[in-house]
């Protein structure tokens, strides 16, 4: 499953879809303190970067994936500036 | 021998762009007002107008459309000048009969050499 | 001091002043807008002209200001009495750096915290009112950018924005300058492009996939991305996000991996060259500030191997701010470091090769603003709003000249024909551009708008004499005026020796006739003279508004920091008063009203108490009386009571028991004028310092004037100053003491005296003379003067002059004439030496002191 939504944590795996993004987002609003395991990330839909850059939420591990070089960047610095 | 005229509220500013463009065969006139600029610019034929659109009674814009209304004046060029950058400002310049347009503040060099290719005289 | 720096700060000081009057009346008016939009325009103007000048910090707070002011007077905002003393506070603030400019001690590092403070408060208040949200459907992306024609290349959704918002201003006012350095640190390609991608709110319902169509993008190098903050209440499948971004490819392919999403992006190409010749000041700016001994040497010994090591050193080493940063990456991967050149601001032409040209072989220079300029017009004829009566004439005559250079001819009566000339020059314009090369010292078009600060204060050096047109003012140095005005005295002077001439032709000369003449051609001179003088002391007339408008800001808060209800109303301000008087009108007048304020008005409470408005009122009043002026300050306070003074006087041993008794109020307030007298206790900070009524009255007797004062217990209290209007031409006595030349107003003059010394007399252990029955009381004036006492000669020569305590001789050494001078008041540190009232300027250029008698008898 490409999104596991457990208590405190939620795991992002492989390539996540449009569909999964009104889960993630309410999800995340449900509680405080809830993170993301980016690890197994491999790519998503332009929705569920929106809502994981638009709510901020703590990242618990970052994307591995090398290809997600860009998304690091943007979780990981206030300007939103990448350099590829 | 060409005429000038330079249009601006602020003193500083005319100043400003009054040097930058001087030169020995360009005759400068300056008016802090479209009213004023009128009253002057019927005195002698001007080349060309450089026009601040902020002004208070009667403001660039304005004062384009009247120059366009009068023979002697409407085939003068007209450079209008903004403080503000915005397209609908630009558009709006170029509506009410400006040649040009250009966003405070100006670059003197660029003025310089922009006055220059529109005068045809040497820099 | 430039002179454009001169006339910026006195222009913008005015504009202050505006302001400051504009904030303090809407107070007691109730219609704000008028007022309001006054303001916005002071401050508009402010923060267009500082722009011109390397001075960011205060153009940045001026803007802050003028944002604030624009929703005031949008009634965005509400005005409260807490954002008028912020704007107060910020003007304040903008005058004192105008002060550090005029003296050269600027400093932009301490004017950056400041500024910023400010204006964060400042937009503290708009954003308040802004929490409600504005337009939240609007995606907060970078400001809307508009592709630019740089020459050659038309983009796809092309509408340019002015041809000097270039690409390149564009891109770096999205981007930062170090992004700018790091691009040109990452790629050598001339091919780059920049795209601005706003994807369509509903993109998710097409299937679109932003961020992945931006990262797919061909050859790209870095992008941006604003990514707003979600709420509770966002709608998570509209797209709410935008993107910049810079690349290294072909347009077209760009434009074919955009194909779906026509309508949503801009993409225009950027010339690396362009970009290097607008950083290439930044770049040298950080290099210099680095200050590193190696880096500079292998730079100007052009050492690149050098260059690229050190650099590559100092960027791992060190902690540098970005800019620094991208600049050792740049100069890293062997890039050249821009080497100063004067040309790389210049107009640039190319030198374009014509057989399309009517004239055969014709080697033009064309700028490329002539070619821009063409462009503009060509799209003007297009524009979907072209009127022809409107645009046409305009457009065929610039036409006409610009195309008469490329030695293209057409018929300028009708559209089309123009449309194909400058297509035609276009072409051959363009075509010129493609064959040449692009070098970094010729042929690249500097059209950043970024790239002001290093000419921001050469125009005025490079300035020729302008002619200032005379309008209906005139702006004159008060120097100049000062300087006339010592000339006019000179002459004053100078002409009276003519009188004195002519009695010589006559009896020296013999010749009787020359005499006459010359004493004719006296009379027209000393006319014409004296006309001169007064029309030159007119010059010098100001109105008090002047000094009073400083006053209702100083009662404000004078008032505010009491704790008291004041309002200051002022009347005849356009009384006209010497200018150079007019400062030592303010003295006075500024420890009156902080006397009124301070002790006058009450506290509201008790006021109220007493049966009084809540509010006190200061009447400031000023009117003309012959050739002086009465200046009226009235409070309705307390008043002073004359038991009181009476009390403390005698305490302080200004009068004795038996005056105690006897003194009537009348004269009991008047001892407030005494010396050494201060009616509270506790000196307040505010207006004590030692700073009694005597001191005020000096102030005021030196200036030539008098001073009054009455006073109700309860009711109030009045001054009343006299002043003279004008420095007038005094007619006086020169006498010399110890070989120094002293002057005495003509006017006190009763008689001069030589007599022996045995006729002075010594009574009651002072020297007096029997004139005439008349007791004539003595005093030395080359002791009182503080000059050594010498043994006397036989003879003793005595001024008699007359004061308000009776007739007194002044002993001097010799007499001289009386002649007629300006009499100025003396400033700075003289002017507390209270013997003197003024200097005159003689013919020869002495400068000699008058005397003022009654203070020199009074302290004998």
């Amino acid at each position: 499953m490409p999104l596991v939504l457990k208590k405190k944590v939620a795991v992002l795996c492989g390539h996540c879809e449009i569909e999964e993004a009104e889960s993630l987002f309410n999800w995340l609003q449900e509680a405080s303190g809830r993170s993301l395991n980016l690890k197994e990330l491999t790519s998503a839909h332009t929705a569920i970067y929106q809502v994981i850059l638009g709510l901020q939420p703590t990242i618990s591990i970052m994307p591995e994936d090398t290809s997600l070089f860009w998304f690091k960047e943007l979780l990981t610095h206030d300007s939103k500036e990448v350099w590829l | 021998m060409k005429n000038i005229m330079i249009v601006d509220d602020a003193t500083t500013v005319r100043m400003f762009h009054k040097g930058v463009i001087s030169s020995i065969n360009r005759h400068i006139e300056e008016a802090e007002n479209g009213v004023e600029a009128l009253e002057k610019a019927l005195k002698a034929p001007i080349d060309l107008f450089l026009v601040d659109i902020n002004m208070p009674k009667m403001d660039g814009y304005r004062l384009c459309q009247e120059i366009r209304q009068r023979d002697e004046l409407r085939s003068s060029t007209v450079i209008m000048i903004s403080t503000e950058s915005a397209k609908q400002d630009e558009e709006r310049a170029y509506r009410s009969g400006a040649n040009f347009y250009m966003s405070k503040p100006v670059d003197s060099e660029q003025l310089k050499v922009l006055v220059a290719a529109i005068l045809g005289d040497a820099v | 001091m430039s002179e454009l720096l001169d006339v910026f700060i006195n222009e913008s000081r005015e504009n202050l002043e505006s302001a400051s009057r504009g904030l303090l009346t809407i107070h007691s008016s109730s219609s704000h807008n008028g007022i309001i939009d006054g303001i916005f325009r002071d401050i508009h103007t402010i923060k267009g002209s500082s722009d011109l000048f390397d001075i960011k910090p205060l153009t940045a707070l001026a803007h802050a200001a003028e944002d604030l002011l624009d929703c005031l007077r949008a009634s965005e905002v509400v005005y409260t009495e807490e954002i008028g003393d912020l704007l107060l506070e910020v003007l304040d603030q903008i005058s004192s750096w105008f002060d550090e400019l005029e003296l050269g001690t600027e400093n932009m590092n301490e004017w950056r915290p400041v500024s910023v403070k400010l204006s964060d408060s400042l937009r503290a208040f708009i954003s308040a009112n802004n929490a409600k949200g504005t337009s939240d459907e609007e995606a907060p992306h970078p400001d809307s950018l508009t592709s630019v024609n740089v020459i050659g290349n038309t983009t796809s959704e092309s509408s340019s924005a002015g041809p000097f918002n270039s690409t390149i201003g564009t891109f770096t006012s999205k981007f930062s300058s170090s992004s700018a350095i790091t691009l040109l640190a990452k790629t050598q390609s001339e091919n780059l492009y920049f795209i601005d991608y706003q994807p369509d709110h509903d993109c998710f319902f097409r299937g679109e996939d932003p961020f992945n169509v931006l990262i797919t993008m061909p050859g790209l190098l870095g992008f941006k991305a604003a990514v707003p903050l979600l709420t509770s209440e966002s709608d998570i499948y509209q797209s709410a996000l935008s993107f910049i971004a810079i690349g290294e490819a072909d347009i077209s392919e760009i434009d074919s991996h955009m194909a779906y999403y026509e309508g949503q992006y801009h993409v225009s190409h950027i010339s690396r060259c362009e970009l290097a010749l607008s950083f290439a000041a930044e770049i040298r700016d950080a290099v210099e500030k680095l200050a590193n001994e190696s880096l500079l040497i292998a730079i100007e010994d052009g050492e690149l191997e050098q260059i690229q090591s050190i650099a590559e050193i100092l960027q791992t080493s060190g902690n540098h701010d970005p800019i620094t940063n991208a600049v050792l990456c740049y100069l890293a991967k062997g890039n050249e470091y821009p080497a100063n050149s004067p040309q790389a601001h210049m107009q640039d032409s190319l030198k374009l090769e014509s057989n399309q040209l009517t004239d055969n072989k014709h080697v033009k220079s064309v700028s490329l603003y002539e070619v821009e300029l063409l462009q503009q017009q060509r799209k003007l004829l297009d524009a979907e709003y072209y009127n022809r009566e409107l645009m046409l004439p305009s457009l065929a005559n610039l036409t006409q000249q610009l195309l008469s250079r490329f030695a293209i001819e057409c018929d300028l009566t009708c559209e089309e024909s123009i449309r194909n000339a400058i297509d035609r020059a276009l072409s051959v314009a363009s075509t010129a551009l493609e064959n040449s090369q692009p070098e970094n010292d010729s042929n690249s078009i500097n059209v950043d708008s970024h790239n002001r600060h290093a000419s921001s204060i050469s125009p005025s050096e490079e300035m020729a004499k302008s002619e200032r047109h005379v309008v209906k003012m005139l702006k004159v140095d008060q120097e100049k005026i000062d300087y006339l005005m010592d000339i006019v005295g000179e002459l004053a002077v100078a002409k009276n020796s003519l009188p004195y001439l002519a009695k010589q032709a006559e009896e020296e000369g013999g010749s009787k006739v020359l005499s006459k003449q010359i004493k004719s051609h006296f009379s027209i001179v000393n006319r014409l003279t004296e006309s001169l003088q007064s029309a030159v002391l007119q010059i010098r007339m100001v109105p008090v508004s002047h000094v009073f408008e400083r006053y209702p800001r100083l009662v404000r808060d004078l008032a505010r920091k009491l704790n008291k209800k004041i309002e200051l109303v002022m009347s005849g301000e356009d009384t006209e008063f010497d200018k150079n008087l007019i400062e030592s009108l303010s003295e006075p007048l500024i420890h009156l009203l902080r006397n009124s304020i301070d002790h006058g008005i009450e506290l509201p409470d008790l006021r109220i108490q007493q049966g009084k408005a809540e509010k006190g009122r200061i009447d400031l009043i000023a009117t003309p009386l012959d050739d002086s002026v009465v200046i009226e300050i009235r409070d309705d306070g307390k008043g002073i009571d004359p038991e009181k003074l009476k009390i403390l006087a005698f305490q302080k041993g200004i009068i004795t028991e038996h005056q105690l008794e006897t003194i009537n109020d009348e004269d009991a307030l008047q001892l407030i004028f005494a010396p050494g007298f201060s009616t509270n206790e506790e000196v307040s900070d505010l207006s004590g310092r030692g700073v009694g009524m005597d001191a005020v009255r000096t102030m005021v007797n030196q200036a030539g004037g008098k001073i009054e004062m009455s006073s109700k217990l309860g009711i109030g209290t009045t001054f009343k100053l006299l002043l003279p209007q004008t420095m007038s031409v005094n007619h006086v006595m020169m006498f010399e003491v110890a070989d120094q030349m002293f002057g005495v107003s003509m006017d006190a003059v009763v008689e001069t005296v030589k007599v022996h010394r045995s006729e002075v007399q010594r009574i009651r252990n002072q020297n007096v003379l029997v004139i005439r029955d008349k007791l004539i009381p003595l005093c030395e004036l080359r002791s009182a003067l503080g000059f050594e006492n010498i043994e006397n000669g036989e003879e003793c020569s005595i001024l008699i002059v007359s004061s308000p305590t009776g007739e007194h001789g002044l002993v001097i050494d010799k007499f001289h004439e009386g002649i007629d001078v300006i009499q100025k008041p003396l400033e700075g540190v003289l002017s507390g030496y209270s013997h003197f009232s003024g200097t005159a300027l003689l013919g020869d250029g002495r400068v000699m002191l008058i005397v003022n008698i009654q203070e020199i008898l009074a302290c004998h």
